[in-house]
């Protein structure tokens, strides 16, 4: 039964792609769904992206490590979007200016040179990002499943990546919409059980224990992290992610694409201020499955033996396979059907996005300006390949790289070699009308640091100076100098004429 | 604090369910107005663009 629920969904995806590719009639219906999307379908659809099965995975994993110190990235995110929502700071001025990507932004505000080396940087950020999408979802299958041979795991990854793609190719920003919106149904509805679940399960009284008996990690200011279960968190990892996070709130390429697809700069507000309680549940729900699964293990000492054990012996186990396995136990068979669809509508409904993202701005904002006027059929085709090209690359990706840090720290750092130069830039770009494509060029290149901040760079990096980096100090250093290097090269060279902010200017190719 | 979160989540998944529909319909005209349009000037798709 659990199975047969799985596979109507996945039937319904592609029945909804080919469905869609009928309202598909020109460049821009492809990529922004022709800048149509009212407030609660734009909602459905950013939550759907930004709420992935990598998403539950992580924060559950963190849930599980550092029990309600982690929360404070749900509240850190979810007073963020509020902020930029109340305010409309950034996403009401971008969705004004009629763009339908970001590097489109920055050849408006600054040049074409600048817009086509934002835009590698951006897509070598955001493909590195997604990298472990596949790798979190084939371990949480294996996890729920029991499926233990890993040639079956890795055909049923790539079965569901090939009918993401599928249905992504053929309806672009039109599909990604609709089945966003099935899929934050069935997710949303799958999350509000699963929370139900793990409540029952552990209990008013298993929750208390975990501080009063269990020696649960409560304060994220304290760097230490009394459980034993990994590290602390302290300050500098509090500044680092108030910088990534809030700057990712803003600017983050698959919520600014669903921005730039709303009706109106008043909608894309509107929708910023009701996405905070989505942010919110995002991060702050699959935490609390990761406290449930800590209450659980902790409450089963021999269980707990056993599972640390597993996770040194077996390298296919690790601290993210926790949830997956205790949800396994606690969920009733015919609602863990429901959950796992809604797991994998989580994982859908994140890859779809991404892959029209990144291929869209190496269509509109690489390969264009480079090869010369484009028509708009040639456009979408280059998308379609692009998203194939893609969804390859991730497959291979996905399939040999280890993970040296925990899953979230790598999403942070890879996040931050595109965030870091582009929140001067923009930011820059739109409130001060100094800047130069100068300084925005040194900014985003200067974002490329970001990458020294990933495992094995941090590792070459302390060998090479003797000195004991991590990767909160290089994510930090990096916007620092971005945004140092945007300032100064807007000083030192200035443009010759400088443009002011371009609201509500002519719509764009 | 968890609580409320789940529970606002709950409103936000209502307010998306009850509505959407409408919203689903006329955005899929709009589409289908575009869609038409290209059919009828479909030389414009062939149009080169910067």
């Amino acid at each position: 039964m659990d199975w047969s629920i799985v596979a109507c969904y996945l039937l319904s995806s592609i029945v909804i792609g080919l469905w869609a590719n009928r309202y598909v009639g020109n460049l821009s219906d492809y990529l922004v769904a022709g800048r149509k999307l009212r407030l609660r379908l734009a909602l459905a659809t950013m939550t759907g992206t930004e709420l992935g099965l990598v998403t539950v995975m992580y924060m559950a994993e963190l849930g599980f490590m550092k029990q309600y110190a982690s929360l404070y990235l749900a509240f850190l995110e979810a007073g963020a979007v509020l902020i930029i929502g109340l305010t409309g700071f950034v996403v009401y001025r971008l969705r004004d200016s009629s763009i339908m990507t970001i590097p489109e932004y920055y050849e408006k505000r600054y040049s074409s040179r600048v817009r086509v080396i934002g835009a590698i940087v951006m897509v070598v950020s955001g493909v590195l990002n997604m990298g472990l999408f596949l790798k979190a979802g084939s371990q949480f299958v294996t996890a729920i499943s029991g499926l233990q041979d890993e040639m079956s795991l890795k055909l049923i990854m790539t079965g569901l990546l090939l009918l993401v793609l599928f249905y992504t190719v053929l309806g672009g920003m039109v599909s990604v919409v609709i089945t966003d919106l099935i899929q934050f149904l069935i997710l949303g509805t799958g999350m509000v059980i699963v929370t139900v679940v793990v409540f029952c399960s552990i209990g008013w009284d298993g929750f208390a224990a975990i501080v009063t008996e269990q020696n649960g990690y409560f304060n994220p200011f304290d760097s230490h992290n009394p459980s034993g279960k990994g590290p602390g968190i302290g300050w500098l990892e509090i500044i680092q992610m108030t910088v990534v996070i809030g700057s990712a709130a803003m600017l983050w390429p698959t919520s600014a694409a669903r921005t730039l697809s709303c009706q109106s700069a008043a909608v894309a507000q509107k929708l910023y201020t009701l996405s905070s309680v989505s942010f919110l549940a995002r991060r702050a729900l699959p935490v609390f499955w990761g406290i449930g699964t800590f209450a659980f293990f902790a409450s089963q000492p021999q269980l707990f033996a056993d599972f640390e054990e597993a996770v040194k012996t077996n390298p296919s186990i690790t601290s993210i396979s926790a949830m997956p396995l205790f949800l396994a136990k606690v969920v009733p068979t015919g609602l863990l059907g429901l959950v796992t669809a809604g797991m994998i509508a989580a994982f859908m409904s994140t890859h779809d996005s991404y892959l029209l993202c990144w291929s869209g701005v190496i269509t509109q904002d690489i390969v264009a300006p480079i090869a010369g006027p484009m028509s708009q059929r040639s456009r979408i085709l280059v998308t379609r390949i692009s998203i194939f090209v893609i969804g390859a690359m991730l497959l291979i990706w996905g399939l040999w790289y280890e993970v040296s840090s925990d899953l979230w720290g790598y999403l942070a750092v890879t996040g931050t070699v595109y965030l870091s130069g582009a929140i001067p830039t923009v930011v820059g770009g739109l409130y001060w009308k100094r800047g130069s494509q100068t300084g925005a060029l040194a900014a985003i290149l200067g974002g490329l640091l970001g990458l020294s901040a990933m495992g094995p760079c941090v590792e070459a990096i302390n060998r090479t100076f003797a000195v004991e980096l991590n990767g909160t100090y290089l994510t930090l250093i990096t916007f620092t100098c971005s945004i140092i290097l945007y300032i100064a090269g807007s000083l030192l060279f200035p443009d010759k004429t400088t443009q002011p902010v371009s609201a509500g200017s002519s719509a764009s190719s | 604090m968890l609580i409320a979160s789940g529970l606002a989540f709950l409103v936000v998944l209502a307010y998306v369910a009850f509505g959407v529909k409408a919203e689903l319909i006329e955005t899929l005209n709009d589409l289908k107005a575009d869609v038409d349009e290209s059919v009828a000037h479909e030389e414009i798709l062939d149009q080169p663009i910067e």
